[in-house]
This record gives C-alpha cells, structure tokens and sequence, in this order.
C-alpha cells in the first residue's frame, strides 16, 4: 500500500474542502484554515499554494449585484442588477461636464454622502467592480432583512 | 460584447394567479435606432468638430444606447403575499 490509512483520510478531508471550496460554500481563506488544521502544511505543501489554483474560479468576476429585500409581512423584493450597467453608467456619467460633476457632488455632500462623482472614472471601474467580488451585506431587523451581495 | 437587449417581459400575478404577462420585443426598436443614428452620424461629426470640447456631449447618444443594451439581464421581483410584478430584460 503506498498510502497509510491516516494519509488517505487526510487526502480524502482535502478533496472535500477543495471541493466545497470550487462549489462557493467556504472562501478561500476558510479553505486554507481547514487546509492548514488537517495538516496540509506538514505534507509539504502549503495550503495557500493548495488553494491557489481553485482562486481564480471562485473568485471570478460578478456578473450581477443583487439586492434582496424581506419584509416581516411577507413582502418581498429582489433586484439583479448586471455589472454592465454599472459599467455603462459610468462611461456615460464621465460625460458629465465637470462644472457639473462638483455641483452633484456638492449636492451629495450636502446630502451626508461622502461620495465624489469626478473620482469615479472608467479606467477605475473594473478595480471597483474586482473588488466588489466578494461584497455582502446583511441587515437583519427583527423579521426585516436586508441582503446585498454579487453574484 | 455587449449584445442589446432582445425582450422586455413584464408578468403581473395576483392571488398567485397570471393576471398580465407581456412579451415585449425591443430588438426591432434598436435596429431603428442604429439606422437614425447612421444616418445622423456625418452631422455628429461635424458638430464635434465645430463644437470642440462641448461636442462631447454627442458622444452621450452612442454610450445612452449602451447603457439600454447592458440593461441585459436587469432583473425586478416585488412578491407581496400571492401578488408579484416581475420585470425582467433579457
């Protein structure tokens, strides 16, 4: 037999977590902790290096950005909104004049928002977006709850 | 590639029943519009020329009509118990 028995329970665990890994259900840095806690490390190989070529999968790029919205009384909302429209709305946005631009961004200020339309240019949108990857956000308020995440 | 959006279907249901459901083809609507804007397009360009910077805003036609064709896949669900109005463009 080339592998003992604990060898083969400890590749068998390892698949799983790839696996789970591949199919969304533990990120990366999960991944690498169970990786790490089974062993993985004194194997020879390091986990971050086992992980490394399953990244690229699981993080791919959002295609949307979805935001849910579940009321107590049943009411419910869902809204899928593509990155492309994003993207569209920010190459048609960088049309704005720019003594314009500072007027709505005064104007959002104003509104408590921190937020500055010049900064939003088309070059940095895909960084944006990249990041926005691995973006969730859960309010729950009693029965009421909030989800806003990419998918 | 953005392709342009195909159909904008619009489903009312209430008590759980259909009540309205409404396929819209707009991928005609489009071929109109890319016509006009052909034909227009001699005319953009010598505003841009003749405007200089301010012309920019020309530009804002093609990149509007990018901005309807990256509405694909823009998804709207509001349930209310049995009721819903889906909104979906495809």
């Amino acid at each position: 037999m080339l592998f003992g028995k604990k060898e083969q329970k400890t590749t068998g665990e390892r698949q799983q977590i790839l696996e789970m890994l591949a199919s969304g259900k533990i990120t990366v840095e999960e991944a690498e902790k169970l990786l790490s806690a089974i062993g993985e490390g004194s194997a020879g190989i390091g986990a971050s290096k086992a992980v490394e070529p399953l990244k690229g999968i699981v993080q791919g790029k959002a295609k949307f950005l979805r935001v849910v919205v579940c009321e107590d009384d049943g009411e419910k909302v869902d809204i899928r909104i593509p990155m492309q429209l994003i993207r569209a709305g920010v190459k048609l946005g960088s049309l704005i004049p720019k003594g314009l631009q500072s007027k709505i961004d005064d104007s959002l200020h104003e509104k408590g928002m921190q937020f500055s339309l010049s900064d939003m240019k088309p070059e940095t949108i895909e960084e944006l977006i990249d990041g926005l990857s691995e973006f969730s956000i859960d309010v729950n308020d009693g029965g009421d709850k909030v989800r806003i995440f990419c998918e | 590639m953005i392709l342009p959006t195909s159909v904008l279907h619009i489903r009312i249901a209430e008590d759980g029943r259909k009540k309205f459901n409404l396929w819209i083809p707009i991928l005609p609507l489009w071929l109109l519009v890319i016509a006009v804007m052909i034909v227009l397009a001699p005319l953009a360009i010598i505003a841009i020329i003749v405007l200089g910077k301010r012309g920019r805003l020309i530009l804002a036609g093609p990149r509007l009509l990018a901005l309807f064709w990256a509405m694909r896949g823009l998804q709207v669900r509001v349930e209310d118990g049995k009721d819903q109005v889906l909104i979906i463009i495809d």
